[in-house]
């Protein structure tokens, strides 16, 4: 009966294909904002993670950011949400049933016919209704919402890992392997995510004698910086378990490093600068922590002071896992501010 | 009884998709696989047919990127060329052309029909070059999919009239005169790629900067 029924759908499919009957798919889900609580934020499509705390919303969709696994695994239905009376619906934000339904739907062959096949709908519902009520989770392919590297790594890894129920395992699904992205969400695919979007604070850099005014060869000029933001950025993403309790990974950082560097030779340093320079204290010999003295009067136009803000910065997960970003491939994690100075001769008075 | 069994989508996945790739109808784009800049088919070139449509004359689509030495690489670009020629296929046949059903899926699948329905009309159609460059793939994953963008410039790629060939504005809407193109693309069990989403960015946008 079983084999009847597949041999029927499979010719109907193959002929509706061939006729070109057109149906179009659910659109893809979007996760809504959450309501209050704070900087929240989730680019993500089909999935749970959210990424709280110093974050930069805008950073995995730049496109000249880095970005880290485009794609996992993660748990996204509970079983009580396999199938509902009615389904499958024309949603993909519902439940396990509507999923597979969207996804399917962007098979080429099946596209335009899914409508079409007699039998496939009481065939798919079977199977949900199955685990509608169940004390397990569905775990659904999720992916970064940027560009289209995410989810065209989430197709990748559905038809790589052959599961179950297609495009859902009901299960703890199998490894990708540990030269791949997409593998079961873990800590470090959540520290990842939490360092992509991690908002350093840019800078604004301060100088005395203040930008615009001229200084002197031999005077010092001090150095000082403020911060757009937290010193101490941090951000956390977690993501729900289906035994109810939540995976995260906190990024941290360490207090900012400040340090000055000159377009000329001709000057000499001064690198103890700690996490925000030095402001002047009124003594205009004294030789500042952190600032320049330049030795010659600039030529050709001014001389430019850059001020970086480097930062060291650190993952650990509720597992008690933890680590460091390289860079590369992770962007160097600094800030950077610059100002420009006119340094003059200064005349003797005779 | 497991759910695996229990599932017969694979099964009809199988049997559906293998119909779709083995037509006699399947599209055959010549030199969509040459590291030489591929043209549609021009009139007069037997065995350049495409499901019976010819390109006219005075439509060019240049793939101006050198193909890739490997096969696994050249055959998701491959894919591409092909949903891209049959896009225009579509289009200058005002629909009546198929074969973007066997390349294109999801939101491409979209964005064919909405050209196909721009120029449904038989009154005005394309006329010019647009020239596909810089493609190169951004990602393979796992085998199965695969991440592609194109610089396209269809800054002289043009709808006229019909009738008198005379231009009546550009092909595409105007903020597309030059843009990246991003799609992401699945294989099929044959070893075939297909275009599954398609994303696009205006050169002046920050995303499609490299297109400027």
């Amino acid at each position: 009966m079983r084999t009847r029924l597949l041999t029927s759908i499979t010719v109907v499919a193959a002929c509706a294909a061939a006729a070109g009957l057109g149906q179009s798919a659910p659109a893809l889900a979007q996760r809504a904002l959450p309501a209050g609580g704070g900087p929240a934020f989730s680019h993500f499509a089909y999935s749970q993670v959210q990424v709280t705390g110093d974050v930069n919303p805008g950073a995995l969709g730049s496109p000249t950011a880095y970005t880290p696994a485009p794609c996992w695994v993660e748990p996204r239905f509970t079983g009580t949400n396999s199938y509902h009376n009615g389904d499958p619906q024309p949603s993909a934000t519902g439940d396990a049933d509507s999923y597979w339904w969207w996804f399917v739907g962007q098979e080429p062959a099946l596209a335009g016919v899914l409508g079409r096949i007699q039998g496939l709908k009481q065939a798919v519902n079977k199977v949900f209704k199955a685990r509608q009520g169940g004390g397990g989770w569905w775990w659904v392919p999720s992916w970064i919402n940027a560009g289209m590297g995410g989810y065209s790594c989430a197709w990748g890894l559905v038809h790589m890992l052959n599961w179950s129920a297609q495009y859902l395992e009901y299960q703890f699904p199998q490894q990708g392997g540990p030269d791949t992205p997409g593998h079961p969400i873990n800590g470090r695919i959540l520290a990842d995510l939490a360092r992509a979007e991690l908002a350093l604070p840019a800078i604004k850099v301060f100088t005395s004698p203040a930008a615009g005014k001229p200084s002197d060869v031999n005077l010092p000029v001090w150095v000082w910086v403020d911060y757009a933001g937290p010193q101490q950025p941090t951000d956390t993403a977690s993501v729900p378990l289906p035994d109810g309790s939540t995976l995260s990974a906190t990024v941290t950082t360490t207090p900012p490093r400040v340090s000055v560097a000159v377009s000329t030779g001709s000057a000499r340093v001064y690198n103890n600068c700690g996490a925000t320079g030095s402001k002047y204290t009124g003594e205009a010999a004294a030789t500042p922590p952190c600032g320049v003295t330049f030795l010659a009067p600039s030529t050709g136009g001014p001389d430019t002071i850059t001020v970086t803000a480097r930062w060291t910065v650190r993952w650990s997960d509720s597992t008690g896992d933890g680590g460091t970003f390289a860079s590369p491939p992770w962007p160097a994690p600094v800030q950077a501010g610059t100002t420009t100075v006119t340094v003059r001769e200064i005349q003797a008075i005779n | 009884m497991r759910v695996r069994r229990a599932l017969l989508a694979a099964g009809i996945l199988a049997g559906v998709a293998s119909c779709g790739s083995g037509s006699a109808t399947a599209f055959q784009p010549a030199g969509s696989l040459s590291s030489a800049p591929v043209q549609a088919p021009l009139p007069g070139q037997a065995g350049q047919r495409l499901g019976g449509f010819r390109f006219p004359s005075d439509v060019s689509i240049d793939f101006t990127t050198p193909a890739s030495a490997d096969p696994a690489r050249r055959a998701v670009i491959d894919g591409y060329q092909r949903y891209v020629l049959a896009l225009w296929a579509a289009v200058l046949s005002h629909g009546k052309n198929t074969a973007y059903q066997q390349h294109a899926t999801g939101n491409a699948l979209g964005f064919v029909r909405r050209e196909v329905a721009r120029y449904g009309a038989a009154g005005t159609t394309v006329k010019g070059t647009i020239a596909y460059q810089d493609t190169k793939i951004a990602g393979i994953y796992f085998g199965t999919g695969a991440n592609v963008l194109a610089c396209v410039d269809a800054s002289a790629f043009h709808q006229v009239n019909a009738q008198t060939g005379a231009t009546v504005g550009p092909a595409l809407p105007t903020r597309l005169t030059r843009y990246l193109e991003n799609v992401a693309e699945g294989k099929r069990s044959d070893g075939t790629w297909f275009v599954s989403r398609l994303a696009v960015y205006p050169a002046s946008s920050t995303q499609g900067a490299i297109c400027r």
